[in-house]
C-alpha cells in the first residue's frame, strides 16, 4: 500500500490531469506558453510542477467490510509522505505555528489529514489533492445577508463568487478552477466547497439548476478580463464545481475554494 | 518591448526604460527571501542588529533581485528542484524597509505589491517582476544554488543564493508609479459592477 501512495503522490505532483492539461493547451499567449514548458519538463522529467506541493489531503473511499484498515492506511500515507518529503517529490510543508518551526517532513500536529467515506464498494479508493498555500489563502467563507448582496439565493450566490474572484485576483495562479458549497455549517461549508475540486472538469452537475449556475458563472467569470495570472485577458476560471448542504434557518454561508491552475489531483485503488 | 537583464547591475538606468508590460529575461544572481527571511530583514534593520550577516546578504541583493520563492532544493546535493514564485502581496508589510535597505533593482515574485512598495520602488530606482506562478521545473531548470543562509528557517524559508540563465518575466509595477495589477483590478471591477444576472 506505501508504494501505492507513494506512485499517487509522485504522478500528481509530476502530472497534471488530463482534463486539466487539455484546457491550459488550448490557451494563447507567453504566459499560457511558460505554463505549457512547465508541464513538459514536469512530465518527461518526473519533477514537481509547482514548487508549493500544498497542504496534502487525501480524500479515503473504502467499504465498510474494511474499516478495520484504517490503522493501516493512515500509516501507509504516513510513510509515503516522509519517502516522497525525501526524495524531493513533495516540499517540506508543515509549520509548527506555536514554534515556528519547520517540521521538516510534511507530518506534525493533526498530519496527515485524511477523510474516511464508507462507501458500497468493492475496493479502497485514495484520492490526493495538492493544493498549494497561495490558492487556499485565497478560498473564503460568506454568510449572506452581507455588503455584497441581501439575496438568500441563486442570485444571490452568483454576486458573491463573482465578488470573491474580483477580489482575489492576481493572487491564486489564475486560470483556476473553483469549489463551491452553497449552505451548509461553516465547517462543513468548507468541506463540501474543497471536495468539489476532486470532480474532473468534463463532468457535468447532476442536478440541473447546479449545472447551470455552474455553466453561468463560468462564462461571467471569463467576461472579467481577470486573465492568467490576472494579468488580463481569458480564461479566468477553467471550472466552477459546485455542492450544496441543507442550511439552518439563520444561516445562508456560500463557501468557495480556490484551486490554482497547476490542479493537482489523482486517485489510487487499492485491492 | 523586451529586454535582456544581467544582475547584479552596473549601471541602474535599465530601470528607468522598463514600464510596465515589458518583458525581461533575466540573468545573474537573484536571492530568495520569502516570509520569514522578511521578518527577519525587517527587525535586523529597525533593531540594527545581525550586521555581518545582514551586510553578507546585500553583497548579493545590492544592484540584483529579492525573488519571492520558496523553492524545493535536495539537500545533499544543492540542486534546485522546482521553484517557481509565491504571492508578493504577504510581504508588504515590511518591503520598502527591506528595498531601503538592501537597495535591489527588482524585486521578483507574482500577484504583485502595494502602495508602500510602489512608492519604495518609485524613490529607490527599482521595479517589479512577475514570474509565471506555478511554473516551478520551467523556472528551476535555469537555475543553480551558489549560496545560501538561514537554513534553519526551513527548505522553503531559507534564503538561497541563486545564478540564473534566461528568467522569464514581465515587469508589472515600474519606478514610475505604475501598477498593472491596479489597473485591471479597476477595470474588472467595473465589468462586475454592470453584470446582469
Amino acid at each position: 500500500m506505501i508504494d501505492s501512495i507513494y506512485d499517487l503522490i509522485k504522478n500528481v505532483s509530476t502530472i497534471l490531469p488530463p482534463d486539466v492539461e487539455k484546457q491550459i493547451k488550448n490557451i494563447d499567449g507567453h504566459l499560457a506558453s511558460v505554463m505549457k514548458d512547465a508541464i513538459k519538463i514536469s512530465k518527461d522529467n518526473c519533477i514537481p510542477i509547482c514548487q508549493d506541493t500544498g497542504y496534502p489531503y487525501f480524500l479515503v473511499k473504502l467499504p465498510f467490510s474494511q474499516t478495520s484498515r484504517i490503522k493501516e492506511i493512515n500509516l501507509s500515507i504516513e510513510k509515503a509522505l516522509l519517502m516522497a518529503t525525501e526524495d524531493g517529490i513533495i516540499r517540506p510543508n508543515s509549520v509548527d505555528p506555536i514554534r515556528d518551526r519547520n517540521y521538516g517532513n510534511n507530518l506534525g500536529e493533526y498530519l496527515p489529514y485524511v477523510d474516511f467515506e464508507f462507501q458500497n464498494r468493492d475496493d479502497i479508493e485514495i484520492n490526493l489533492l495538492l493544493k498549494g498555500g497561495g490558492s487556499e489563502n485565497v478560498s473564503n467563507q460568506y454568510s449572506i445577508p452581507n455588503d455584497i448582496t441581501s439575496e438568500r439565493s441563486i442570485e444571490g450566490v452568483k454576486k458573491i463568487i463573482l465578488y470573491h474572484l474580483t477580489e482575489v485576483q492576481g493572487l491564486g495562479c489564475a486560470p483556476g478552477i473553483i469549489g463551491v458549497c452553497i449552505g451548509g455549517d461553516r465547517a462543513l461549508g468548507y468541506k463540501i466547497a474543497k471536495k468539489q475540486l476532486f470532480r474532473s472538469l468534463d463532468d457535468k452537475n447532476k442536478d440541473p439548476i447546479i449545472a447551470e449556475l455552474e455553466s453561468q458563472i463560468l462564462e461571467k467569470a471569463n467576461s472579467l478580463n481577470i486573465g492568467p495570472m490576472g494579468l488580463g485577458g481569458s480564461p479566468t476560471l477553467l471550472g466552477v464545481k459546485i455542492g450544496f448542504a441543507a442550511r439552518h434557518p439563520a444561516s445562508f454561508f456560500v463557501t468557495i475554494s480556490y484551486l490554482c491552475w497547476v490542479a493537482r489531483r489523482g486517485k489510487c485503488n487499492i485491492k | 518591448m523586451q529586454y535582456k537583464i544581467k544582475l547584479p547591475l552596473n549601471d541602474n538606468s535599465i530601470v528607468d526604460k522598463l514600464t510596465v508590460g515589458d518583458h525581461v529575461y533575466i540573468d545573474g544572481i537573484i536571492v530568495t527571501s520569502r516570509d520569514r527571511a522578511h521578518k527577519f530583514y525587517y527587525e535586523s534593520i529597525v533593531q540594527n542588529k545581525n550586521i555581518e550577516l545582514m551586510t553578507k546578504i546585500k553583497n548579493y541583493i545590492k544592484n540584483g533581485a529579492i525573488y519571492h520563492c520558496g523553492p524545493i532544493v535536495d539537500m545533499n546535493s544543492k540542486k534546485v528542484i522546482s521553484a517557481g514564485p509565491t504571492t508578493s502581496i504577504r510581504e508588504e508589510p515590511y518591503e520598502d524597509k527591506v528595498i531601503e535597505f538592501f537597495r535591489p533593482a527588482f524585486i521578483i515574485g507574482k500577484g504583485g505589491m502595494g502602495i508602500k512598495t510602489l512608492n519604495a520602488l518609485n524613490e529607490f530606482n527599482s521595479a517589479y517582476i512577475h514570474f509565471v506562478g506555478g511554473a516551478g521545473s520551467y523556472y528551476a531548470n535555469n537555475i543553480r544554488i551558489i549560496d545560501f543562509f538561514c537554513v534553519e528557517f526551513g527548505m522553503p524559508e531559507a534564503i538561497w543564493v541563486f545564478e540564473v540563465k534566461e528568467l522569464f518575466g514581465i515587469v508589472t509595477m515600474d519606478n514610475k508609479k505604475n501598477n498593472l495589477h491596479e489597473k485591471i483590478r479597476k477595470e474588472s471591477k467595473k465589468i462586475y459592477d454592470n453584470l446582469i444576472y
